[in-house]
């Protein structure tokens, strides 16, 4: 397909989300956009309750009560999932062009099927395929993401299985149908580092051969820096910079990025202690008026007290802060300096 | 088992400091699924011949991969589980075979921090309570509130605000649980602290809170730490020397420098480039960065030789006869391997 102005594979457009709880309205999403356009690697960044996963669970569909969508748009090649026509789409799309990665591959397949069954269940429903087709491309497809003998592992339950292995088997469910765009939640959290790296390897072959969009999330920037073109940070519901990995990296413009680059241990690095960001997230069922940072932020000032706007960066992204650029931890940065050895 | 003696030295008597914890040919074996339904249980080995000193005030990082055995030596020092073969000395005396009383009276000594904030505290029980148990088991309090006391102390130490002693655990965050479980540990003055992965349950801008704290710790109150890691990207803050297992074998000790600029044994390298670098010019591009080895825990093993021969790419005809034995290399390297010291 050639677009005269490329059109993103997907959009989401200054997206609300609340939770009606007994605690009151937790404001999970207050105003997320981001668009990823076909190849790309997008990374959203965040802590637990960032509103990271309820983003993608968003966009694929599985907000349930007690959660709805309040307002914003997601738009699936330029058109509308939710709109009543969108929504009847977004149904077909779902697991097939549209396809996801769960976190924990421990409690993601059935213990009650077989390895093989899950995959002829997806390949038959979307794919159309008919039975023996569909358990041949099966084994093709556990072939392709690095398991052996995949005509008797086909045969085998989920407990057979390593964790690594079963991630696997994940990631081959979620490419069974050619999907133009994988959202994977945090998909090596539950494994280990040699195990992980094997991952994300396959992801990152994967996206090359199949041209494959990822929306890749994670609370882990070292994975980012590893696999994305590009970097969204979601904090207390929103996203407050993105950009291309090099320059969110290299020049950090929002307090917080900063500080979460900075606390990220480094294996070079030979500080006896690491940065830290005093304080926790803020609790969306009260979420503050003005910026959400505010409360941790070691340049906060006044005007912090009015919610600040989006703006674009000198190097393409776009950061939401009143004072940009301002290295925030500097102060920091020089008391480890006397600690260190 | 083997005869010990000849595979480590004994280690170099240090005449000032006496190490706080000593590990000596530590072996744990666990009875395993047998053949069937009614076979004998296959005998696992969880641990095999681990040896170690550990000085007053000092850190050492215990890294491993699940089903390394870290958990299990973790367990193995504090005595909850039985040993097959090896002793276990704290301040000199050896308390492998202590039991009943006196082994209570250990464990005022040896501390336990626990992984997960969430599932390690009682929902039911005020912080007061939680913080209180330990003394109230060990009869230092005879009630609840004659502990108040201490535990207005103990949160003092802990950074966390004194109004919070009526609270329960489901109102706090991640990182202030941890907070909690650390004092809970501290309330009986211990010396050695096992923090069994301690941070890897936080989110990344607070996992620095928790490990600056303890340092801060280490400091002010002279604590000995295990801090037990399964990656090697936060122990290096922390740690004066680390250990790194594989399947129930140390592979490699050395100063924490060390560990991170010199690496020698294989699997250590391997660990080191897993490790996920937030730095962009570090992409990954598809399979051409990845450790070689495919599975480092699944692979069978028939007992002979080396165990890690099986994923090494150095693997030659002598790790296949025999185990190398864990030894003393330059530059106070330990390790085991046949390569170490060859290149």
């Amino acid at each position: 397909m050639a677009y005269a102005q490329p059109t993103p594979i997907l959009e989401v457009r200054d997206l609300h989300v609340e939770f009606d709880t007994m605690s009151g309205l937790v404001q999970g999403l207050r105003g997320v956009s981001f668009s990823v356009m076909p190849g790309e690697t997008l990374a959203l960044v965040g802590e637990s309750g960032s509103g990271k996963s309820v983003t993608a669970q968003a966009v694929m569909g599985l907000i349930g009560l007690p959660g709805s969508i309040v307002s914003g748009d997601i738009l699936w090649k330029g058109q509308s999932l939710l709109t009543p026509e969108g929504q009847k789409k977004a149904a077909s799309l779902r697991g097939k062009s549209l396809s996801m990665v769960f976190q924990d591959p421990m409690t993601s397949l059935n213990p009650l099927m077989t390895i093989g069954a899950h995959l002829v269940e997806v390949l038959r429903r979307h794919m159309k395929l008919s039975k023996p087709q569909a358990f041949a491309r099966g084994a093709e497809l556990l072939e392709a993401v690095g398991i052996t003998e995949p005509r008797r592992r086909m045969a085998q339950y989920p407990h057979e299985f390593s964790g690594g292995m079963r991630q696997r088997v994940m990631i081959a469910l979620a490419i069974a149908c050619e999907p133009d765009l994988l959202i994977a939640d945090e998909p090596t959290t539950a494994l280990d580092v040699t195990i992980q790296a094997q991952v994300l390897d396959l992801l990152a072959d994967f996206q090359k051969s199949m041209g494959l969009s990822i929306v890749l999330i994670t609370h882990d920037l070292g994975i980012v820096a590893g696999l994305c073109e590009r970097v969204a940070v979601m904090y207390a519901g929103s996203i407050v910079e993105a950009g291309s990995a090099a320059t969110v990296f290299e020049q950090a413009e929002h307090p917080y990025t900063q500080g979460l680059i900075r606390s990220t241990p480094r294996l070079d690095d030979r500080r006896d202690r690491l940065v830290s960001i005093e304080g926790a997230p803020p609790s969306l069922l009260h979420p503050p008026k003005g910026c959400a940072f505010q409360s941790r932020c070691p340049v906060a000032s006044r005007q912090c007290d009015t919610k600040p706007a989006r703006q674009v960066t000198p190097a393409g992204g776009s950061v939401s802060c009143w004072t940009p650029s301002l290295p925030a931890w500097a102060d920091v940065a020089k008391t480890t300096e006397v600690h260190a050895r | 088992m083997t005869d010990l003696s000849n595979r480590f030295e004994p280690a170099q008597p240090v005449p000032s400091a006496p190490p706080i914890l000593s590990v000596r040919g530590l072996c744990v074996t666990f009875d395993g699924p047998g053949e069937g339904l009614w076979g004998p249980p296959k005998k696992v080995q969880a641990l095999d011949n681990i040896t170690f000193d550990l000085a007053r005030g000092k850190t050492l990082g215990l890294v491993g991969e699940s089903g390394s055995g870290k958990s299990t030596l973790g367990r193995a020092i504090l005595r909850r589980l039985p040993l097959s073969n090896g002793r276990v000395f704290f301040e000199g005396k050896d308390i492998t075979a202590v039991k009943g009383e006196a082994l209570r009276r250990l464990t005022r000594n040896i501390q336990l921090i626990f992984q997960d904030p969430y599932t390690s505290l009682n929902p039911r029980m005020k912080v007061l309570e939680l913080i209180a148990e330990p003394l109230l088991v060990h009869g230092l309090v005879s009630s609840i509130d004659e502990a108040r006391d201490q535990v207005v102390e103990l949160l003092r130490l802990v950074n966390l605000p004194v109004e919070t002693i009526d609270r329960f655990p489901h109102s706090f965050s991640g990182g202030q649980r941890q907070r909690i479980g650390i004092a809970r540990a501290l309330a009986l003055k211990p010396q050695l602290i096992i923090a069994d992965e301690p941070v890897s349950a936080l989110d990344v801008s607070v996992r620095a809170q928790v490990v600056n704290l303890m340092q801060d710790l280490q400091q002010e109150l002279g604590l000995t730490y295990v801090f037990i890691a399964h990656d090697l990207s936060v122990v290096r803050h922390i740690s004066h020397d680390i250990a790194i297992l594989h399947r129930g074998h140390m592979v490699e000790m050395a100063g924490r420098d060390a560990i991170y600029e010199t690496p020698e044994h294989p699997y250590t390298k391997v660990l080191l480039s897993a490790v996920p670098e937030p730095d962009p010019s570090h992409r990954r591009n598809g399979g051409v960065n990845a450790p070689k080895t495919v599975p480092t825990q699944t692979l069978s093993f028939d007992g002979v030789g080396c165990r890690y021969r099986t994923c090494c790419d150095k693997a030659g005809g002598h790790c296949q006869r025999e185990a190398p034995p864990f030894a003393k290399h330059e530059g106070g390297h330990w390790a085991a391997c046949w390569h170490v010291g060859m290149t």
